[in-house]
């Protein structure tokens, strides 16, 4: 017997670039879930994305697609994870290895799963900027992510004190 | 000379003007970095994933005694705007180390009105009355307080009115303080738990209706805490659900055997000399949907462990299926006997799996299955067991003698050495194999299976296959895994090794090798 047909799904991102996707993978966002209940009749048109490139959207369904049929993060888990979140910051093999990409990449990751809605890839995102951040110093940290110091004096004073803290305890 | 001063003047403001530009300038700069185009809740995730893991409270080192608060200092001085959602971020400010009175202040304010997590480490009376000031007033937007190895002054000052002074206490935690002396009055309706570890008390400190959890652990009491006196304690606390109870017990007491006294608790973990827990277990009753952790101390006595056993199990078989999960030890030769769990291990499958009934078996290489080790797994309702973890499995007979069959609830399974593996192999192999054989694939062995674990398997190439092929053919009859995962062993060391995982299950995941750690029982009981 035929397996029933899945719907498939047009999306079109901020460059024009135009994928077309089984519902089911599509519904691992959020938004675009609840932008697909809210249609009632079928439209052939493709769901705009104005916020996301055509290679991050890429990347994207590749994650949604190895995810697929995993239950959605419901709000009654999201505190839970929220404490498991504050604890650990393992991530699994298959996760690791598909956020191995470089800065650019990654931030772009984390700012489509963040509006597309989709937690538990928002969740591997932010794990691994905190595994890049874990362990270093300030300056180190600066360094990483290429950004410089910009305190004003009466923050590096009041900075100084912090640290003196710290060293008291 | 005036326009001299002039001069210098005017350059002083130009260098001024300049200075400000240039730190507008790094602003800007910053605010174009990559990084910085995050938003500030994705921000706040991060650096909450950034937070230590929580201190052990149980630990009496020196090196804990302080909970870490630097986490923070480095993501508050990398630059403006990591320091301003740190600062703005509430719920970072909310636990309270109680040893510097100016991050202490800081604290306060930036996490107000927030509940606060108090840890008390003061040890000296060399603080002045500011400091004792804010630390009483803390303690009245304290849920959490922690006081470990402090001369538990104020405590003592706040314990003598502790309705008014911690009117939103939840949870109460001692470590190495002798509250024995200090003052009491009647804790707020607010309280659920406390945990007493090191610590000396008396009954009266405890009497709390609306406890709903009690740890206590290696603590001590003027009066001899006898099993009996501890279960007339119990019986005073309606709501108490959850009990640890770690090397409490002084006396069995030799007055005459009580009739068993009915406990509302759900979950005991109790670890003591092993008639002290005999004599426990046998003065209560268990309630339906019960979990069990006993950990068993012995003087390698195997009698002691045999003596235990056949007086449990006719205990549990009174109770068929009431136990929903135990941690027991079956060690080697002829009698059955008790030693000591894997440290560590009945914690992270209690918190993991609390709610599932589960069962740990450790055999030792040359065990043989004694018919009252049978008779306890009949206790246990094998038919719903949903967790199951198995080591130092030799061969396959032990396999092959276990009622396996039974576990058609079984979901998790966790395989412990290389010795298990192969015998679980050489089974799950046989069964397939009868399997097709018959085309009868609604009759093999763990049908609910979707968990597989294997921790320090060393197998060879011609097992990897043999499990791929095991693993393959129960997918394609719809018993596959959701998820395979291999901790430490080699598996997967090579690529081929994951390759061929990964096409039999829906997720695979590979993990170092665990480190046993302690959980922080008392560690002058070693085993």
């Amino acid at each position: 017997m035929a397996a029933p047909a899945t719907q498939q799904i047009k999306i079109r991102c901020n460059d024009e670039k135009e994928f077309t996707v089984d519902r089911d993978v599509l519904e691992r966002s959020v938004l675009i879930k609840n932008m697909l209940e809210d249609v009632t009749e079928q439209q052939d048109a493709p769901i705009p994305l104005p916020n996301v490139s055509g290679p991050v959207m890429a990347k994207v369904l590749e994650y949604c697609t190895h995810h697929r049929g995993e239950p959605l993060p419901s709000a009654d888990t999201e505190q839970s994870q929220d404490e498991t979140r504050k604890r650990t910051t393992d991530i699994s093999e298959w996760d690791q290895k598909f956020i191995t990409v470089d800065q650019e990449m990654l931030f772009e990751i984390i700012l489509a799963a963040n509006y597309l809605d989709i937690k538990s890839l928002l969740d591997v995102g932010c794990k691994t900027v905190a595994n890049m951040i874990k362990g270093k110093t300030p300056e180190e940290i600066r360094k990483l992510f290429n950004i410089v110091n910009d305190f004003t004096p009466e923050e590096e004073a009041q900075i100084k004190k912090e640290n003196e803290w710290a060293e008291d305890r | 000379m005036d326009s001299m001063l002039e001069a210098q003047a005017k350059v002083d403001e130009e260098i001024h003007r300049l200075k400000q530009h240039i730190q507008q300038l790094l602003i800007f700069r910053n605010s174009i970095a990559l990084i910085n185009q995050l938003p500030t809740e994705t921000f706040v995730q991060i650096f909450k994933s950034c937070q230590p893991e929580s201190v052990d409270y149980r630990k009496d080192d020196n090196e804990d005694r302080a909970i870490r608060f630097d986490w923070w200092l480095n993501i508050t001085q990398v630059c403006q705007r990591w320091r301003s959602i740190a600062f703005d971020s509430k719920e970072f400010w909310t636990t309270i180390p109680m040893h510097n009175p100016a991050y202490i202040d800081l604290a306060s304010k930036l996490s107000y009105p927030l509940p606060i997590h108090l840890f008390d480490t003061t040890e000296d009376t060399g603080i002045d009355e500011a400091f004792h000031d804010l630390y009483l007033s803390l303690l009245r937007r304290a849920e959490k307080v922690d006081v470990r190895f402090s001369t538990g002054l104020f405590v003592a000052e706040a314990l003598g009115d502790a309705s008014s002074q911690f009117p939103l206490l939840q949870e109460l935690r001692f470590n190495g303080l002798q509250i024995a002396y200090l003052p009491m009055s009647p804790f707020p309706e607010s309280l659920k738990s406390i945990t007493l570890s090191n610590c000396s008390f008396t009954w009266s400190w405890l009497e709390l209706n609306h406890l709903t959890e009690l740890h206590i652990s290696a603590t001590y009491s003027e009066d001899q805490i006898s099993v009996p006196s501890f279960v007339g304690y119990l019986l005073q606390l309606p709501n108490l659900a959850f009990l640890e109870v770690v090397n409490l017990f002084k006396t069995a007491s030799t007055s005459a055997q009580a009739s068993p006294s009915t406990l509302r608790l759900r979950h005991l973990v109790v670890s003591d000399e092993i008639l002290l827990v005999s004599k426990f277990l046998s003065s209560i009753h268990f309630v339906p949907d019960f979990t069990l952790t006993a950990e068993l101390l012995y003087h390698g006595n195997v009698d002691e462990g045999q003596v235990f056993l056949e007086s449990l199990v006719p205990h549990l078989q009174a109770s068929q299926h009431l136990i929903r999960g135990a941690v027991l030890n079956c060690g080697d030769g002829e009698a059955l006997h008790f030693s000591g769990r894997v440290p560590g291990f009945s914690c992270q499958c209690l918190d993991e799996n609390a709610s599932s009934p589960f069962l740990r078996i450790d055999a030792d290489a040359n065990a043989t299955i004694a018919e009252t080790w049978l008779d306890l797994t009949q206790a246990f309702g094998m038919d719903q067991l949903q967790h199951l973890s198995v080591k130092a499995f030799s061969g396959v007979m032990p396999w092959k003698k276990w009622p396996f069959r039974d576990l058609v609830c079984l979901r998790e399974l966790t395989i412990g050495d290389s010795q298990s593996f192969r015998g679980f192999l050489e089974l799950l192999a046989a069964d397939t194999h009868s399997a097709r054989g018959s085309n009868d694939w609604d009759r093999i062995l763990f049908p609910a299976l979707k968990v597989l674990t294997f921790q320090n398997v060393e197998c060879a190439e011609e097992e990897r296959l043999q499990m791929a092929d095991v693993l393959r053919a129960r997918r394609d009859h719809g018993r596959g895994l959701e998820k395979l995962i291999f901790e430490g062993g080699n598996i997967t060391d090579e690529p081929a090794g994951t390759e061929l995982m990964i096409q039999v299950v829906d997720k695979l995941t590979v993990k170092p090798a665990e480190v046993p750690c302690s959980v922080g029982f008392d560690s002058r009981r070693k085993f």
